[in-house]
């Protein structure tokens, strides 16, 4: 080859050494000094100049290459080939996949295949169809959407966050029920207080001014509660030290007897 | 001694289950090595059905011997690397196809001041015709590899395709790391003198 042999050794680097370093300078592992005397033989020497134009032309033209796709049964053909050196592999690369959820049917089956034999019987089908309609019912009215759940859901951590969730939410929605019934007494109880005293102070004025002049005057007037919102309850509201403004008397025959007899005895 | 990595650890691994007869981890072997053993093929031979062949003998011959690999004695990529290398060789030589490989010894042009290749190439900028120029490129750059010695085609394929390391490429051809630069400095300076041949043809 041209470039083998000679030894002209412009700018420090002798022809033999070119080929050599030549890799190098392709690569980018070269630089400083070393490049600039690689530099100035190549562009000194006649072999040596052309020799790495050409080697850098032809590593772009490789790199220019595109990596080819394969076949798409290529993979396929291999295994097939492949398993047909060792039927024992072929059996096992057979065999489906399994999945968690298949390797967890497979280590309950024992417990369950005997359950799904006694429940899909016809006598107990109606049994089990019952139970399932009332239980998704439950978790229908509990809220409880099936499609919501997710494997996330059913960590311990989430369960306990959740139920503690629910227990906190449940006690304050009961706490603040209990809070509004007892304002809504108060507010009642309060209500009663200011007709009560609106109505004891009615009566005084009608005392103050009937006093005297028609003191069964009020027996004769029929009921007026519905002029006085509060007065239609007001002997479940009598207090102690309050006036009886009208009293119905009602005694049965039987009892009017009894009485006389004691009178009498 | 090599030091084992992360990946060749990981690589042990694979081959552990699968020597212990887990029939995923052979598969997982074949879908992690198939597209780069069918690329030096397909380089090496410039034939799909040829590679796809070889591909296959490749992995039949992997399957057969894979308990003969030595993690220390070396990456398992090199080993593949070395076994497609000989099956190719003796592929090779059975094909007996004709070796119309130029020599470097060849008289140069008499037309020394035609363009360079650097110039026929094309420049990354991106032209209407751009699509068909590479696909034209690409394809003379492969005739013209495939007019290579199989010493200088296998040696430029390893380092400038799959971007192997001098020391693998060494180990992987058994031969000394300078002999690997010699071959890989020859290989691309034949090629390129090829593809200006094939300019001038053209043009």
């Amino acid at each position: 080859m041209k470039y083998e042999g000679q030894n002209k050794g412009e700018n420090g680097i002798q022809c033999v050494d070119f080929d050599a370093r030549l890799a190098d300078v392709l690569d980018g592992t070269m630089s400083g000094a070393e490049l600039e005397a690689f530099k100035g033989h190549a562009a000194a020497c006649n072999d040596c100049g052309p020799l790495f134009t050409q080697a850098q032309a032809g590593m772009q033209a490789l790199r220019s290459l595109v990596e080819v796709e394969p076949p798409l049964n290529l993979v396929h053909n291999i295994i097939a080939r492949t398993s047909a050196i060792d039927p024992a592999m072929a059996r096992q690369l057979a065999q489906p996949r399994r999945t968690l959820f298949g390797r967890m049917r497979e280590f309950a089956a024992p417990v369950l295949n005997p359950v799904v034999r006694v429940i899909s019987q016809p006598r107990l089908a109606m049994t089990t169809a019952m139970a399932f309609f009332s239980l998704s019912l439950v978790l229908n009215l509990a809220g409880v959407k099936i499609s919501d759940l997710r494997h996330v859901d059913l960590r311990p951590s989430a369960i306990t966050t959740t139920a503690s969730m629910q227990y906190h939410q449940t006690t304050a929605k009961v706490v603040k029920y209990y809070e509004n019934i007892r304002f809504v007494y108060q507010l009642e109880s309060r209500m009663k207080e200011l007709t009560k005293d609106a109505t004891k102070s009615d009566g005084n004025d009608q005392n103050s001014d009937q006093n005297g002049n028609k003191k069964g005057e009020q027996k004769q007037q029929p009921d007026n509660t519905s002029q006085k919102p509060g007065s239609n309850n007001k002997d479940y509201s009598l207090g102690e030290g309050e006036e009886i403004l009208a009293v119905l008397r009602f005694e049965l025959p039987g009892m009017v007897q009894a009485q006389n007899n004691g009178r009498i005895s | 001694m090599p030091v084992p990595t992360e990946e060749s650890q990981l690589t042990a691994a694979v081959i552990k289950r699968c020597l212990g007869g887990d029939a995923s981890a052979w598969e997982e072997i074949v879908r992690s090595h198939n597209r780069r053993i069918y690329n030096i093929c397909y380089r090496f031979t410039g034939s799909q059905d040829d590679a796809e062949d070889l591909t296959q003998e490749v992995f039949i011959r992997i399957y057969k011997t894979l308990k003969s690999y030595d993690l220390e004695r070396g990456a398992f990529t090199t080993w593949i690397t070395t076994m497609t290398r000989n099956l190719l060789v003796d592929h090779f030589r059975k094909s007996k196809q004709d070796r119309v490989t130029d020599s470097m010894d060849a008289a140069p042009s008499a037309d020394e001041d035609a363009p360079t290749l650097g110039e026929h190439i094309p420049d990354e900028k991106p032209t209407p015709d751009a699509a068909v120029q590479t696909q034209e490129t690409q394809k003379m750059v492969q005739q013209a590899l495939q007019k290579l010695s199989p010493e200088l085609r296998e040696a430029v394929i390893l380092r400038d395709l799959q971007d192997m390391d001098y020391r693998e490429i060494a180990d992987a051809l058994k031969v000394p790391e300078g002999t690997v630069k010699s071959r890989i400095n020859r290989g691309r300076t034949e090629l390129a003198r090829l593809l200006s041949r094939t300019y001038r043809q053209v043009n």
